[in-house]
């Protein structure tokens, strides 16, 4: 399966990931390691844009906190569209890639998650591998399109 | 080793009448790191707020409307507030140490020029911890960056800059180290660069 146009979703879990005027933060693109990877890629999850189910599977995920499952992404989401996801691995052709994962297990009430992705970082092939990492998460910040406050998403639910 | 002498000039910094100005200096002492204490960065963070209530203000002493400078933000002075409060509350380290130093740099370059703060829209302004425990300082603005990346060992720290590119669909960025040496020319290429945006 290929990958759409319309690029990716992130969502947003965390209030430090958006500026005071509601840009998208550097922040709100960390790299981390899965432990299950033998690839030793580092991962940050997205949703890809297949269709307009993608992002509403955004709006309804829930995580558990203590027992209670409440909404993952509490303060909303951002897209990327796949050309500036493509030129961006153009620039990093041996460090930046992305792939698709889908979900299929279901999780703490979450449905299965047929858009499941994941941008990577493939940093053993840096000289300087924490600075390509910020590199990489300023430019992602930088090229989001559009941001869906919390708002906005739970919108998409209730009109569902 | 290496620490930090605050002084201060150019008038008081409840006088309407004078852009406050605080100058940070580096000097070599022998002093420990006990005596970068809570009252150093307390006496630090307080100049860098007077600094930022500063903003509002005319040399002529007329209240100017501080939105002039900021077409999104209500306030300057609450998002400087923002920044400098999350800094404070910090422990002490290298990592707070040249985050001040960054941020009052860049502010006092900013709003110690008319012009400068006349032609570019004021930033937005942030810092946040990021979960490797990087210190994230950015200045966003419509046509770029200024990212400050502080780590706790200074060696591994880096200013991104990128600037919104007519040719490409990303970012043409600048990569600079930081180091406590370094602050103020690279608080010097931060402020010339974002004054391309005017």
């Amino acid at each position: 399966m290929g990958y759409p146009i319309e690029g990716i979703y992130r969502g947003i879990s965390s209030s430090d990931s958006f500026l005071p005027g509601g840009e998208v933060s550097a922040a709100a693109f960390q790299f981390k390691i899965n432990c299950n990877r033998l690839d030793n890629l580092e991962e940050c999850s997205i949703n890809w844009a297949d269709d307009e189910r993608s992002l509403v599977n955004i709006a309804k995920q829930k995580s558990n906190k203590a027992g209670d499952l409440v909404k993952q992404f509490k303060f909303g989401a951002c897209s990327i569209c796949l050309d500036r996801l493509d030129e961006l691995k153009n620039k990093y052709p041996t460090i930046f890639s992305y792939e698709r994962a889908p979900v299929y297990e279901s999780v703490d009430g979450n449905e299965q998650n047929p858009y499941h992705g994941n941008l990577l970082i493939n940093l053993s092939s840096s000289d300087i591998p924490k600075v390509t990492k910020r590199h990489i998460s300023s430019v992602l910040a930088f090229i989001t399109e559009k941001v869906m406050i919390r708002e906005d998403l739970d919108s998409l639910i209730a009109a569902l | 080793m290496y620490s930090f002498a605050l002084a201060t000039e150019g008038g008081s910094y409840t006088d309407s009448s004078q852009t406050p100005y605080i100058n940070i200096a580096l000097v070599n002492t022998k002093s420990s790191s006990d005596e970068l204490t809570d009252c150093w960065y307390k006496k630090f963070e307080n100049a860098i707020r007077s600094l930022s209530y500063g903003l509002g203000r005319t040399t002529n002493g007329n209240d100017r409307n501080a939105q002039l400078f900021s077409p999104v933000l209500p306030s300057n002075e609450l998002v400087i507030d923002s920044a400098v409060s999350f800094i404070q509350a910090l422990p002490i380290s290298n990592q707070k140490r040249i985050a001040l130093l960054l941020l009052e740099k860049i502010h006092h370059a900013i709003f110690s020029n008319d012009s400068f703060r006349e032609n570019v829209p004021f930033a937005q302004i942030a810092a946040t911890k990021m979960d490797d425990g990087t210190l994230l300082l950015e200045w966003a603005y419509k046509y770029g960056r200024v990212n400050f990346f502080i780590d706790d060992k200074a060696d591994e720290s880096c200013a991104i800059f990128l600037m919104e590119s007519l040719d490409t669909k990303i970012p043409v960025v600048y990569e600079f180290h930081i180091n406590e040496f370094s602050i103020d020319s690279l608080a010097g290429k931060a402020t010339a660069f974002v004054s391309r945006f005017a």
